[in-house]
């Protein structure tokens, strides 16, 4: 029986993932957050924790290509998925069009919400693409499209990332211009 | 968090045994209320049960009538970009966009939403002051304290708290079902017997008992259906819970409304319908604005506001107002 | 081509972008052990008992300190200073008292956090209480006069009262701010380490490393040789992280105790009570003035509350010292109020800013009670001499922000009646306001060494906590040098390098900067004079190369010295 068809445990137990592509195994406990597995088990910390509470985006990861909290939930539930960390996004020393955007339109100061609004920024422009509406749509009977993606639209899909240096105009501006360069 | 064991289930039955069986045991799906309230020891469970591989719980259908059965398990998200759904019930569609962040849409449950708790910051308040919901018999901090967020019907001195999911306004105002299978078999929940007013028994959100499982949300076909719309207003302009909203649904023929379909967030332990107002609308003019007002405005005499909360009462006005405007616009 | 004064990219910006970066909460550490602080749920009064059995039990607890049993620590000095700032003279597990709602209690260190957390909810602890002092409306009629804190308490030029009660206008207005409270995306994190030989390295999120040293030192009855205080990345610091609080001592003995390296973050629940926040004010403004708009009056009064252990004062009213000219007089005044809360801090902008606000919309009162145009009200009564000690200011822009500001918004376009000026639905408000802000002068070392490879390394005890700290000083030793930006590698946030100052009051770039600018400079000349005196280390081409790129650099230089 691997572990990870465990069907309950309750103190500490092995658990596979497949984080940034390469397959790792995690000794956690059920209560063990994603967020602190991947911080304090495997040495990623670029994923950080702010609020521990669901409410800054700061933890921001992918799992299976989504971006979601991983502050709020558990390590354990997530065994044999994907999981994408900031760490993983760039490719053979090339960084993602979006890091590149950051940089470009200096879309940070102190950096600690950062690697938060990137893993978010690069799952929101792939929910833009498979055409799914926000608040901020006018017409969400209507199909979504890419380039309806403006400005208005992209504060709205990235209200769940805080930033407290207010570098929010200048995290758009990247935003915008990753989508453009597409 | 406290330690707790972690078990999955793969299938319904022996979920919903184990549930009912141990009362320390608690459903886990997106996890993102449970796992705030464990973190603040709202919630202590001592035994997780992911509900995540059940089948045949996710998913969203077209039902024969023209109305959607909703599988629980389906995420916020996936509900709120669904085609069918912002076409023929964009009263949903948009009560989920306005919800919680697009992170939070992805992991969080259609049933774990209709389930979550309320924000009262004295319930989830980590340092256990005096709360009925919390703690049965120890008092309610906010009847007197800072009520700002808190009900203005339907409340009593138990308890003032509000129901914070949007979506449930939503299915409030469409009478949709969920469905619940338990341990003596399905039965169906009107969504606007779901929840509960807190009388004096606060600690009980909803009608459930142990060992039941929302399997799906049904929401038969409505005329008012696709000429729907969800408004919030709150203090942020994203991200953020309601301080009052409306669901609006409407049925109209010459610019004259047939049938309304109204109800309120944020302002009661559950989703407020406005029937009297309801009635009152039934052949009013979308363009005589005095009429739609007043129509209102009869559902809004038995509120009662508190000491921090009064400007709900008008603001509710607007709100149905506007909702019910745009609502008009799109039938 | 200079460095400074080109768009460049952030040194530090491809490590920010990959979470490589590594701030305090992230550095690895063999052994590491965490700490969680347990927190009083009451705010006045002191714990009867409290009962660690359970917790000290608890699956991979290591120890659970109270006041019974946390070393003692000693006395933070007075009077107060930058220097060896401490966030609150109180110090933390020392005695039974509880004097505001989410003070320290306990601390338990465990092997990981969970455990750690998890057995702080089971310290059960019985409280004696007390009712606690608040700060609100009623709090007028409490407010005592301070001692000194930071600047006098009191000023006083001319009669402003005699003179407002003379003056054809009068106004009188009081405004209230609130608590705010910083709420960097970073939480506060100590991370304390000892070594026999080395002393205690503490790996801090702090935004003055060189005075958390100092006051450590004094605190915990170090010798200043044997600590060392680390911070190569803040995540936002905003004022909250200059000076030295409960967790930083907490997490320091509890890691001497253990002889294990300990770490203690605050959750983000603890932000609002174990370390500073801007206190609220209630501000009175009185001015006077003729009908012309010319002022000959101001009063401004502050009061804010302290905790009951500490005099620390929000100096609001230090806006009316400074911004405008009055004829006849300037007084202020500033009054506390004991209340069972934690010590205030500095936030961004801390002082003088809020005063601002609360002038700012008394003269913008002024200008609707005399009919006069809100911008040729302040023009009116700049001011050239600082209205405090009547000398001059050595540089004060006022007169052209106003005149180029209101050029660049079509302020002649606007229309003062509220609700007269519409853009389709919106109703558009159109307003304005002056600032100033003082200018801080501190002491800072750096040390600048030139590689004969043609590579430079800058050393300074600064920090970065946001502001571009490591990209500036890479420009401004870069040019100062003549060489490219990316072959100047810059080191900060560590008390083994060269003394620098805090990094608040948007201090950091003149100061830090311009030792850096000094050193690099002096680096320069030497080389030059090496690359001209032959001496035998460097080889012909290598001093004809550098001979050229520092004479290339002196010329360069003189554009910006």
């Amino acid at each position: 029986m691997s572990e990870n068809s465990k069907r309950e445990f309750v103190g500490f137990t092995t658990v596979s993932l497949v984080v940034n592509d390469e397959a790792r195994r995690i000794v956690v406990e059920p209560r063990t957050t994603l967020l602190d597995a991947l911080r304090d088990e495997l040495g990623l910390t670029g994923t950080k924790k702010a609020c521990d509470r669901g409410e800054c985006g700061a933890c921001t990861v992918h799992i299976d290509g989504r971006r979601v909290l991983s502050c709020m939930t558990l390590a354990a539930m997530h065994a044999g998925k994907r999981i994408a960390t900031i760490e993983g996004l760039e490719r053979n020393g090339v960084l993602h069009p979006v890091q590149t955007a950051f940089i470009e339109h200096d879309g940070f100061q102190c950096g600690f919400c950062t690697s938060g609004q990137i893993m978010s920024a690069v799952a929101m422009i792939a929910e833009a693409k498979a055409g799914w509406p926000s608040a901020a749509t006018d017409d969400i009977k209507r199909q979504f499209t890419l380039r309806e993606l403006s400005k208005t639209e992209i504060r709205e899909r990235m209200s769940g990332n805080l930033c407290r240096c207010a570098c929010y105009p200048n995290i758009v501006d990247a935003i915008a211009e990753a989508v453009e360069r597409g | 968090m406290h330690p707790f064991m972690l078990s999955r289930a793969d299938d319904a039955a022996t979920a919903i045994a184990a549930h009912a069986h141990d009362a320390e045991l608690a459903f886990i799906a997106g996890g993102t209320d449970l796992i705030g309230l464990m973190k603040d020891h709202a919630a202590r469970p001592e035994h997780l049960l992911d509900i995540n591989s059940l089948p045949g719980m996710a998913g969203i259908e077209v039902l024969p009538d023209g109305g959607l059965r909703i599988g629980s398990l389906t995420r916020m998200s996936d509900v709120a970009a669904d085609t069918e759904v912002r076409r023929r019930f964009p009263v949903i569609a948009e009560s989920l966009l306005f919800s919680a962040s697009g992170q939070l849409r992805n992991m969080a449950s259609i049933g774990g939403n209709v389930m979550q708790r309320t924000r009262c910051a004295y319930f989830r308040d980590d340092d256990d002051p005096p709360c009925n919901k919390r703690r049965p018999g120890s008092g309610c901090s906010a009847l007197h304290g800072l009520n700002r967020n808190h009900a203005i019907f339907g409340w009593s001195d138990t308890c003032v708290a509000t129901n914070p999911s949007d979506l449930a306004v939503a299915l409030a105002a469409l009478d949709a079902n969920v469905v619940v299978r338990g341990p003596t078999g399905e039965r169906t929940i009107p969504f606007t017997g779901f929840h509960r007013l807190p009388e004096n028994t606060p600690e009980g959100d909803n009608v459930l008992d142990r060992g039941d499982l929302i399997i799906a949300i049904e929401v038969p076909a409505r005329i008012e259906g696709h000429a729907s719309h969800y408004l919030q207003i709150r203090d942020r302009e994203s991200y953020e819970f309601a301080l009052v909203s409306a669901a609006a649904a409407v049925a109209a023929e010459g610019g004259r409304l047939r049938s309304v379909r109204l109800g309120l967030g944020g302002v009661a332990h559950k989703p407020w319908r406005l029937t009297a107002a309801e009635t009152a609308l039934r052949g009013v003019s979308l363009d005589d604005i005095d009429a739609l007002k007043s129509a209102i405005a009869r559902s809004l005499a038995e509120a009662r506001p508190l000491a921090h909360n009064g400007f709900k009462v008008e603001l509710a006005q607007r709100v149905a107002l506007r909702a019910l405007q745009t609502a008009g616009e799109r039938a | 081509m200079n460095a400074i004064g080109q768009p460049v990219s952030r040194a530090d910006g491809r490590l920010k972008v990959t979470g490589g970066a590594h701030y305090t909460g992230d550095l690895p550490l063999p052994n590491l052990t965490y700490g969680a602080i347990v927190h009083s749920t009451v705010a006045n009064g002191k714990t009867a008992s409290i009962d660690t059995a359970a917790a000290e039990e608890a699956p991979g607890v290591l120890a659970v300190f109270t006041h019974h049993n946390m070393p003692r620590m000693n006395p933070t000095p007075k009077p107060w200073s930058h220097l060896r700032p401490h966030g609150q003279g109180y110090l933390p597990l020392q005695d039974d008292k509880i004097h505001y709602a989410g003070q320290p209690v306990a601390l338990v260190v465990a092997v990981t956090l969970d455990q750690a957390m998890h057995a702080g909810t089971l310290v059960a602890i019985e409280y004696e209480v007390e009712r606690p002092g608040v700060f609100g409306p009623q709090s007028v009629k409490q407010a005592i006069d301070p001692p000194q804190f930071l600047w006098p308490v009191a000023s006083s030029v001319g009669d402003a009262d005699k003179a407002i009660a003379a003056s054809a206008v009068k106004l009188e207005q009081t405004y209230t701010t609130a608590d705010r409270h910083h709420n960097q995306m970073e939480p506060h994190v100590a991370t304390a380490v000892w070594d026999a030989e080395e002393g205690l390295t503490l790996y801090e999120a702090t935004q003055h490393i060189f005075g958390t040293k100092e006051l450590v030192a004094i605190v915990l009855g170090l010798p200043l040789e044997k600590i060392n205080v680390v911070s190569h990345f803040l995540g936002g610091g905003f004022g909250g992280k200059a000076y030295v609080w409960p967790h930083t001592l907490l997490a320091a003995l509890a890691a001497k105790v253990l002889n294990r390296p300990v770490r203690v973050q605050l959750t983000r629940a603890q932000m609002y009570s174990m370390v500073g926040h801007q206190a609220a004010t209630i501000q009175t403004i009185g001015l006077g003035a003729n009908k012309d708009g010319k002022l000959t009056g101001i009063r401004h009064e502050s009061i804010s509350p302290t905790p009951v252990f500490d005099s620390y004062i929000e100096y609001a009213a230090l806006a009316a010292r400074h911004l405008w000219g009055a004829s006849g007089g300037i007084a202020t005044n500033h009054k506390v109020v004991h209340v069972n809360r934690n010590t205030p801090t500095a936030m961004r902008s801390p002082h003088e800013a809020l005063g601002h606000f609360a002038l700012e919309c008394a003269m913008d009162e002024l200008a609707y009670a005399t009919g006069v145009d809100p911008v040729a009200l302040r023009l009116l009564n700049d001011t050239e001499a600082d209205p405090l000690t009547g000398r001059p200011f050595s540089t004060r822009a006022m007169r052209k922000c106003l005149t180029e500001g209101a050029a660049r918004f079509d302020w002649d376009k606007r229309t003062p009646e509220p609700r007269s000026m519409r853009d389709g639905r919106y109703l558009i408000g159109q307003g304005m306001a002056g600032a100033i802000y003082t200018h801080w002068r501190w002491p800072g070392k750096a040390r600048v060494t030139v590689s004969s490879d043609g590579s430079a390394l800058v050393e300074a005890g600064t920090h970065e906590i946001g502001g571009g700290t490591y990209t500036v000083m890479q420009q401004v030793a870069a040019d100062m040098l003549g060489l490219a930006p990316e072959k100047v590698s810059v080191r900060l946030g560590d008390t083994r390098l060269p003394a620098s100052h805090p990094s608040i009051g948007s201090a950091t770039m003149a100061n830090a900067g311009a030792s850096i600018m000094l050193a690099a400079k002096a680096a320069r000349d030497k080389a030059i004079e090496l690359a001209l005196t032959g001496r035998d280390a460097l080889s012909l081409p290598v001093r004809l190369r550098t001979m050229w790129s520092l004479l290339m650099a002196d010329c360069r230089c003189r554009d910006i010295t």
